[in-house]
């Protein structure tokens, strides 16, 4: 099948304009097949969510397996969303003899399946990537990252060290991409393509032209990058050949209100109000079908939260407050831990809001959420707490505890991988390396 | 140790002096180069090559991804950068909201010197006007008969789709400023015919790095015209250019955005301070703390034609009124800045003593000896220190409510006498302990919690008791203008120095202590050496690399 | 932001912690240097108000506040009236009544309904609000001589207040220049307080110090106050200085706590009228300062004056911390300063602060104690108090143009 999607819209561009029905060829649908008329199945929707500085091991761990597990005391903030979640305690990072690189290690060894090398670098992809790679090129985003933080380099959704995907901080902005002039309202009643839109494809596609001979002039080290270039490129042009096309209705979809222009930063009071206002846009972002991946951080890895009126962030207190000695745990620090907890939850209840189908959106989901570390004071990356929420349109099963005791955390990344539809057996390098999905996950 | 050096190297200074042979000295040793590395823009860049081309009215308005500092610099970070699918939505809109300020009626007359024979229909010869002259300033080259069709005919067919020449001209613009040969810096390469068997970038790619490196931007017409003519080739031709660039105004922010990398003062972006412990500290602050750093930098190096060691005991520098109630000093004017000298014994003098070096490198409610003894360590003297254990127990030493431990000097004792811990903080706590004087946000302070400051240290073998001290250390360190080398060469080319340019850097070095360590004179160096253009090649490329593969990944 | 009156105790020393500004913050702050221009030291005042002692209501107005010009009137109607004028609210409403009973054709009409004001262009409205604040209209409170007070409350005790020993005497018998009154009793230091004005003005609730709704409106940048310290005597000696007082031209700016830091730079407004010199001197950690006539500049919101005092004179404290705090006591012009503190806030012929007008100034006319008039005997200025504080600032002074050379005499300014 020789048609490309270029060549067809090159041929109606020229000309005509609007009101052109596009006929659906095959060939225009990608390997993977996502099918776009109505009456499709609702899609699956992959995301992660992060909190830094870990928690108290020996407060959140539960001792009980299965469902009727205990709610410790660290795990209260999420008791309200026990039904929908899974807990998942005493899985390992195995650093394979390499140096635990503090607020790096933990974080990047759980998403890439290999323990970095040096600080601050990954060569493996996290596996967001690889599953947006997969299922994410039939959206107008491939995935979308946020952060509650402020800043757009508080992202570990990294294909390498450098092509980071930054995160978007601030919830107007993000609003303003998601629902601004270019979004498509999947249950507007008629559709016409925008000719603007036809054109800029038309001279969109005209920048990759040269790819060959770009690619030919320029060693082998930068051959990657610029192979990503190209492919945000191509991205484009796919958002671009979506909005001619009329979407399929989308029941849960409602174009939410636009958010004030508040101040983002680190200051924990600001952070979790953007948190929300940004998780209830996503959750429409999901509903719309204006992605099906995503990644979230509440928190960065070395917590920079504050509070008004401490002089320390979150990370300095793990470090530097005292263990109480009636209480046995660091007081403040584990506030800080306890309010992100509590913000997983209300991360959860906002996706459970909307109703989907038979169920809800979080029915249709699988969203994995993590730390750096366990307990941050010593950079433990043994036991990194995660927890996942949503059934995974019923292939998985939640209300769960799972111990992993002591086995590498890649075991968690395989089943992901694998229940999202990823043709993978194993994952995971050394002695992370792994061929076991946990079946008491699966449905 | 370093008082015998340093009266070598004065003696050398001296003697060639006296010989007269300053500007010669020992010959450039040959060297084969590096392998160039693709770089994309940095934000910097991207602003003041759309200013230079276009026109400063017109508005960038938009938000780039942020590169990742590597090696020490967001310039090597920009040589491991890619456009990741958000960056490029961006530089899509960007490109489209540009183009279309450009042809915006009030303005088309200024951007085009031809008009179109109708306003609805394609005029290919108007339009390759306008996309040849603005193509070759933002690719940096002519473009080639085939690429020019190419634009063209972009304009041609948008026009045809959209009904209007302008929009079709609007979008070929744009996709000169979305398409890679703009976007990443991709050097062309021949053989030297001076050296055979070795490569050398060609005209236009000298023209770029060097343009790039003196002024932060793409390379002028005058510069370009200079490529064509084959002028940057020869000795004489290249340094008319360099002499050119180098009176001219616009090296100052080229040697700004130079220090701002180099100083990490993208930190600033996200520096928070506590209110209510620095009360003082706010974002006019923060931005007035760098200008008043870059502005003395670029007095002293460039006004003056000062020794760089000197930016580290220079009691002159300048005050607006929003940082004089730090400084503590009067400021007449309302508005702008004065030139201030602090007088002599004043405890301040040279970076380390200004808003931006204390308040970059301290937490939000504190200072920190060791952030502040780390930069010195990594950004100064170009030493790295390693990271700290995984499992180090901080609670030891860090009770601050402890009426024992009121000064960090005393918090930070297990630093010294834990052996663990001993290793790598004796080479930052002593540096940055001379600086407790200023608080975290730079202002100064006698005491802490009632307890006097002890600001003595020690700094390889050399001891000083004040910050003033401390900035004479590092002036007569030998690491410190080696450094500055390193990190310069580092920021021209994208990426370290490897082995094979040892001996060259080492050149380069000589020449910048024999000519009194002046910033110029290095730029002028580097910019006529043959070893800043030289080039060993790209590794082939694979069987079975993607790049025989027309459609990429994802493609349907 | 309500101001931390504590400083003005009238027992007992001040308390360092207290004299800090405002109180906020965790942490203790740094002592503030002296903002230092060769031998000069410059402040900046950040508080600068007529004093309102923290003393109770009952010990200074045993009947409770100073009845308001509503209640007084009311109060002397017959009493089938009184419940029909209970009705009346609005403070223009009450002017009209007033002045309708005296003199029905002079009524005031408060015919504007207040959404059609919303309506009027920006020229309009001002021109409507400038006509209902119009000093020269004839109305009661600016024109308070023509009517009749109604038993105005004020303070009759000899228990201590806030302020300055004026005359010179201790108990406050007539002199040359002043007139026979009553004295408050000694107060943080100060033996022998002259303070006639908290005598008129203490009963009234909106200048005691519970009823401070408003804090200076320095931190709004509306105004400021700068002084400058110069040893004239011997160097580095507590002893002779010289001061001077200049209104500041630039606004304060603030912290992000809310306060004024230290070390700000103030360029003075160089006018004659605003500039005052004077000299001092410090003793034991206090700087007095020798009678000098002084005028400020005071703006807020749409009040634009220049208060001014004779014979001014300061007693500051020099604190650990590096600022000043003390008093101002001067003799104010009776009409002078009904003019720059009632008549401001006068809509409609009424004070919108409920006033008793004719009350307050008969008060203010029966208690003046200043300038006394050698052929009467009567006195028409009235002592103040004020509590102020200051912090270190740099005063910068104005580029010389030749005129301001050429006015300026010895006293040149150092630059």
């Amino acid at each position: 099948m020789t048609l490309t999607r270029r060549r067809v819209l090159r041929g109606i561009s020229r000309g005509i304009g609007a009101s052109v029905a596009m006929p659906l060829l095959d060939c225009m649908l990608n390997a993977n097949g996502t099918a776009l008329a109505s009456g499709a199945p609702i899609p699956l929707r992959f995301g992660t969510w992060f909190w830094g500085c870990g928690m108290n091991p020996e407060r959140w761990n539960p001792k009980a397996t299965g469902a009727g597990y205990e709610i410790t005391p660290e795990l209260k903030p999420v008791e309200r969303v026990r039904p929908q979640i899974n807990v998942l305690s005493k899985f390992n990072v195995l650093l394979d003899g390499k140096s635990n690189f503090v607020h790096y290690s933990g974080n990047l060894g759980l998403r890439t399946g290999q323990a970095p090398a040096q600080a601050e670098q990954n060569e493996l992809p996290t596996l967001d990537i690889l599953i947006a790679d997969a299922i994410g090129t039939s959206t107008r985003f491939r995935s979308l990252e946020l952060t509650a933080t402020g800043n757009p380099r508080h992202s570990y959704s990294r294909r390498s060290t450098s092509l980071v995907n930054p995160s978007e901080p601030s919830p107007l902005a993000f609003y303003t991409r998601l629902f601004g002039p270019d979004f498509q309202d999947p249950n507007a009643a008629d559709f016409k393509p925008d000719p603007g839109v036809i054109v800029r494809r038309s001279v969109l596609s005209s920048v990759s032209e040269d790819r060959a001979r770009v690619m030919n002039q320029v060693g082998a080290a930068d051959r990657s990058r610029l192979d990503e270039y190209f492919t945000s490129v191509r991205q484009l042009e796919q958002q671009l050949e979506l909005q001619l096309q009329k979407p399929p209705p989308a029941e849960a979809c409602k174009i939410p209100e636009k958010p004030a222009d508040g101040p983002i930063g680190q200051d924990i009071a600001v952070s979790l109000t953007n948190h929300k206002v940004m998780v209830e846009l996503l959750a429409m972002a999901l509903a719309c079908n204006q992605t099906k991946v995503f990644n979230m951080v509440f928190s960065d890895s070395a917590s920079s939260l504050t509070r008004a009126g401490t002089d320390m962030t979150h990370h300095s207190l793990t470090h530097e407050e005292l263990i109480d000695p009636q209480l046995g745990y660091q007081p403040k620090a584990t506030e800080f831990h306890m309010q992100a907890l509590g913000a997983w939850a209300t991360f959860v209840e906002v996706l459970a809001a909307v109703r989907e189908g038979d169920g809800t959106l979080l029915d249709n989901c699988l969203v994995m959420a993590h730390s750096d570390t366990s307990f941050a004071k010593m950079h433990d990356v043994l036991g990194i707490p995660v927890m996942l929420a949503g059934k995974a349109g019923g292939r998985v099963k939640t209300g769960l505890h799972i111990a992993g005791n002591g086995e590498p955390i890649t075991r968690i990344g395989l089943t992901l991988q694998q229940v999202m539809g990823l043709p993978v057996d194993r994952w995971g390098t050394g002695a992370m390396q792994t061929a076991k999905p946990l079946s008491e996950l699966l449905a | 140790m370093n008082k015998a050096r340093n009266r070598v190297e004065a003696a050398i200074a001296a003697l060639a002096l006296l010989l007269g042979i300053t500007a010669c000295g020992p010959a450039e040793p040959g060297t084969a180069g590096a392998p160039s590395v693709v770089q994309r823009l940095t934000e910097a860049q991207y602003r003041q090559t759309i200013a230079d081309v276009f026109g400063d009215d017109i508005r960038v308005a938009g938000r780039f991804e942020p590169m990742v500092r590597k090696d020490g610099l967001v310039q090597v970070g920009a040589g491991a950068a890619a456009v990741t699918p958000s960056g490029f939505e961006q530089f899509d809109r960007l490109g489209r909201s540009i183009a279309a300020q450009l042809v915006a009626p009030e303005r088309r007359s200024r951007t085009m010197s031809c008009k179109p024979q109708s306003d609805t229909a394609p005029d290919d010869a108007c339009a390759g006007q306008v996309l040849a002259k603005y193509g070759r300033l933002l690719f940096r080259r002519p473009l080639s008969p085939e690429e020019l069709a190419a634009r063209i005919a972009v304009a041609n067919a948008a026009t045809k789709g959209s009904g209007s020449f302008y929009e079709g001209l609007r979008l070929a613009i744009s996709t000169e400023l979305e398409m890679p040969e703009f976007l990443f810096r991709i050097d062309a390469t021949e053989p030297d015919p001076d050296r055979p068997g070795r490569l050398r970038l060609n005209a236009y790619s000298k023209a770029s790095r060097l343009s790039f490196l003196f002024w932060n931007t793409a390379p002028d017409d005058a510069l370009l015209v200079a490529a064509e003519r084959g002028e940057l080739n020869s000795r004489n031709g290249l340094a008319r250019q360099v002499d050119r660039m180098l009176a001219s105004a616009r090296l100052a922010s080229g040697v700004r955005s130079f220090f701002v990398d180099m100083l990490g003062y993208e930190g600033f972006e996200t520096l928070a301070k506590d209110s209510m412990i620095y009360p003082a500290f706010n974002p006019a602050v923060a931005g007035d703390a760098q200008e008043q750093t870059l502005r003395t930098i670029v007095d002293l190096l460039l006004t003056q034609k000062g020794d760089y060691r000197d930016l580290f005991t220079t009691r002159k520098t300048f005050v607006d009124r929003v940082l004089g109630p730090i400084y503590y000093v009067p400021v007449a004017p309302k508005h702008g800045w004065i030139s201030y000298e602090f007088p002599e014994g004043d405890p301040r003098a040279g970076l380390l003593s200004q808003i931006s070096f204390a308040a970059l490198y301290s937490h939000p409610g504190q200072s920190s000896p060791t952030l502040r003894g780390k930069a010195v360590r990594e950004v100064f003297l170009c030493q790295k220190v390693p990271a700290p254990p995984a499992n180090v127990n901080f609670t030891v030493a860090q009770d601050t409510s402890n009426p024992e431990y009121r000064t960090a000097r005393a918090r930070l004792t297990a630093h010294r006498t834990n052996p663990t811990c001993a290793g790598c903080h004796k080479i930052m706590d002593p540096i940055g302990l001379a600086l407790e004087n200023f608080d975290g946000i730079g202002a100064y302070r006698a005491d802490e919690n009632g307890a006097p400051i002890d600001a003595s240290g020690e700094l390889d073998g050399v001891h000083f008791s004040n910050a003033i001290e401390l900035g004479r250390a590092i002036h007569d360190n030998p690491a410190a203008p080696v450094c500055l080398v390193d990190t310069l060469y580092k920021y021209a080319s994208g990426h370290s120095a490897g082995p094979a340019q040892r001996e060259w850097l080492q050149w380069l070095n000589g020449r910048f202590a024999a000519q009194g360590y002046r910033l110029m004179d290095l730029l002028r160096d580097i910019a006529l050496s043959e070893g800043f253009y030289a080039v060993t090649p790209a590794p082939a490329p694979t069987q079975n690399s993607a790049i025989n593969d027309a459609s990429g990944r994802g493609e349907g | 932001m309500k101001r931390n009156l504590l400083s003005t105790a009238i027992v007992g020393s001040l308390s360092v912690v207290s004299a800090l500004a405002s109180g906020e913050g965790i942490v203790a702050s740094q002592p503030m240097p002296p903002a230092l221009v060769g031998q000069t030291r410059g402040y900046v005042f950040t508080h600068f108000r007529s004093s309102a002692p923290p003393t109770e209501l009952t010990k200074d107005c045993p009947n409770g506040y100073a009845m308001s010009l509503r209640d007084a009137f009311i109060a002397q109607l017959p009493p089938q009236d009184q419940a029909r004028a209970q009705q009346v609210k609005g403070f223009g409403e009450v002017a009209s009544m007033i002045l309708a009973s005296d003199n029905p054709k002079d009524g005031l009409k408060l015919g504007d309904d207040m959404k059609a004001v919303g309506r009027l262009s920006e020229a309009e409205s001002k021109a409507y609000f400038q006509k209902r604040r119009d000093p020269n209209r004839h109305t009661i409170c600016n024109n308070p001589a023509d009517y009749q007070g109604v038993g105005f409350q004020t303070i009759n005790h000899a228990d201590p207040a806030s302020g300055l020993n004026l005359d010179g005497t201790a108990d406050g018998q007539a002199t040359a220049r002043t007139c026979a009154h009553q004295k408050f009793a000694d107060i943080d230091g100060v033996a022998a307080v002259d303070n006639q004005f908290w005598r008129a003005f203490g009963c009234l609730a909106v200048y005691r110090h519970e009823g401070l709704a408003w804090d200076s409106t320095i931190a709004t940048g509306d105004w400021a106050i700068l002084m400058e310290v110069t040893p004239t005597g011997q160097s580095g000696k507590d002893g002779e200085v010289d001061v001077n007082f200049y209104a500041s031209k630039d606004s304060v700016t603030l912290n992000a706590s809310g306060t004024i830091p230290p070390g700000l730079s103030l360029e003075y407004i160089d006018d004659p009228e605003l500039i005052a010199r004077t000299h001092g001197k410090i003793e034991d950690g206090v700087l007095t300062t020798e009678p000098v006539n002084f005028t400020y500049k005071y703006d807020n919101q749409i009040v634009h004056n220049r208060p001014s005092f004779e014979a001014a004179r300061f007693r500051l404290k020099m604190m650990p911390d590096g600022s000043l705090n003390g008093h101002m006591g001067a003799y104010a012009d009776v009409d002078k300063l009904y003019g720059f503190t009632v008549k401001p806030q006068t809509i409609d012929g009424a004070s919108a602060n409920n006033i008793d007008c004719p009350g307050l100034y008969a008060a203010m006319r029966s208690l003046a104690d200043g300038d006394r008039d050698p052929k009467t005997g009567t006195c028409s200025a009235i002592s103040v108090a004020y509590d102020v504080e200051a912090i270190p600032a740099f005063v910068i002074h104005p580029r010389k143009t030749a005129a301001a050379d050429a006015d300026r005499g010895a006293s040149a300014t150092r630059e």
